[in-house]
C-alpha cells in the first residue's frame, strides 16, 4: 500500500524533499514506515526523526490525515493505503 | 483584565476610530484594548512587529523584555531596531519607536531576556502574554509562569517561510510542553528570516492579542495553525493535552475565560 509523507521546515530541507510517497506492506505501523523511508536518507534526517534508542524524537509534532498521534504510539498506530503522514519539527523563530 | 475600564478621550476615539467601526468592538472594545496589558517576550521580527500593531490598537500597557545591543543583522526584519540605534540597546529603540507611534501607550521595559529567574514577575505584570523568543528556554520559562497563573499565551514562531501561531488557554488547551515535552535537540538561534515572513506571524499574533482582550471571534485555541508561504498552504491543525504533562496536568479550566 502506498502513503504519502509530508516535510515541513528544516526536515523539508533535510529531506531535500517537502513530499514523498513509500510503499509499505499492509498494516504496517508508523513507527515502522518512518524506519522504512529513513532507511535510504541521509544521517542528519535520521537522527532529526528518531531517538539513539530508536523511538521518534518527541518534539516532532506528528500528523496522520490531519490527527495528532503521540510519538510514543507511533509502533501502535496502523496506517492505512492512502493515508498522509505531516512531520513538523520544532522551530522557535522569533 | 485587572484594571477596570474608562472613559476614552476625543483624542483616543480620533485616534482608534476607524478600528471601533469593527461591529464588535466599538467604543466598549476599545475600552477592553485600553484596559488590558500584554507581555511580550524578545522585540526580533517577530515579537517587535507584534508589539508595534499592539501599540497601534491602544493596548494600555505594554511590558517588554529583550537583551542586548542593535546589530546590523537585526535590522532585516526587527521594524522596531533602527540604523541610528547600532550598537545601543535594543530595547531603548524599541520603546522610543513606539511612544513615536503612540504615546498614550504605558511602556515597561526590561533590558534582559525572559528566564525562569524573572518570568513569573513580568507574567504577573500583564493580563496576555505573547512568546516570541528564539531560544525554547526562555519558551518554556515563559510557558511555565503563564500556565501557573492561568494567563493566555499566544506562542508564534516562524522558520524559513513557515511560521507556527496557537493560543494557550491554561486549563484547557494543550500548553508549550504538551506540545514538545522534550526541549527540541535539534533547534538553534541562528534561523533564515525574511521580516515579510516574521511580520506576517506577527501581525496574526497581534489579531490573537485583540481578539482574547476584546471577546470578539475566537481564539486558535487547541490547534495550531501551519503557514508554508512557499506554497501559500494554510492548515489548522488539532493538538492534544498530554495528560502527564509535568505543567499543566494539573490546570484545571476554571479561571479562564
Ligand atoms: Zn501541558
Amino acid at each position: 500500500m502506498k502513503v504519502a509523507i509530508q516535510f515541513e521546515a528544516q526536515l523539508r530541507q533535510v529531506a531535500g524533499t517537502g513530499n514523498a510517497e513509500i510503499d509499505l506492506p499492509e498494516s504496517s505501523n508508523l513507527l515502522a514506515a518512518l524506519e522504512q523511508f529513513t532507511s535510504s536518507a541521509s544521517n542528519e534526517l535520521r537522527d532529526r526523526l528518531f531517538t539513539q534508542e530508536g523511538t521518534l524524537q518527541a518534539s516532532v509534532i506528528v500528523f496522520v490525515n490531519d490527527q495528532p498521534v503521540p510519538s510514543q504510539s507511533a509502533n501502535v498506530h496502523v496506517l492505512n493505503a492512502g493515508d498522509m503522514i505531516l512531520l513538523l519539527p520544532p522551530i522557535s523563530g522569533g | 483584565m485587572t484594571k477596570s475600564l474608562s472613559d476614552l478621550s476625543d483624542a483616543e476615539r480620533a485616534r482608534y476610530e476607524w478600528q471601533m467601526w469593527t461591529p464588535d468592538v466599538g467604543e466598549l472594545g476599545q475600552q477592553k484594548l485600553k484596559a488590558a496589558s500584554v507581555l511580550v517576550s524578545r522585540l526580533g521580527g517577530v515579537g517587535g512587529t507584534v508589539a508595534y500593531y499592539l501599540a497601534a490598537a491602544g493596548i494600555g500597557k505594554l511590558v517588554l523584555a529583550h537583551a542586548g545591543n542593535v546589530k546590523p543583522s537585526d535590522l532585516n526584519r526587527q521594524l522596531l531596531m533602527t540604523t541610528d540605534w547600532l550598537g545601543k540597546p535594543r530595547i531603548e529603540s524599541a520603546e522610543r519607536r513606539l511612544q513615536q507611534l503612540n504615546p498614550n501607550v504605558e511602556i515597561h521595559t526590561t533590558g534582559e531576556n525572559l528566564s525562569e529567574g524573572n518570568a513569573a514577575a513580568l507574567v504577573g505584570e500583564v493580563d496576555v502574554v505573547v512568546d516570541a523568543a528564539p531560544l525554547f528556554d526562555e519558551r518554556f520559562a515563559m510557558n511555565r509562569a503563564a500556565v501557573g497563573q492561568e494567563k493566555p499565551l499566544v506562542e508564534c514562531a516562524m522558520y524559513d517561510l513557515d511560521a507556527q501561531l496557537t493560543t494557550i488557554i491554561p486549563g484547557q488547551t494543550p500548553c508549550l510542553s504538551c506540545i514538545y515535552p522534550d526541549d527540541p535537540p535539534t533547534w538553534k538561534r541562528e534561523f533564515p528570516v525574511f521580516g515579510a515572513v516574521s511580520g506576517m506571524v506577527a501581525a496574526m499574533a497581534a489579531v490573537e492579542v485583540i481578539k482574547l482582550i476584546t471577546g470578539i471571534g475566537e481564539p486558535i485555541a487547541g490547534k495550531m495553525l501551519w503557514v508554508n508561504l512557499r506554497t501559500m498552504d494554510f492548515r489548522k491543525l488539532p493538538i492534544a493535552r498530554r495528560s502527564d504533562c509535568p505543567i499543566c496536568a494539573g490546570v484545571n479550566d476554571s479561571a479562564c475565560r
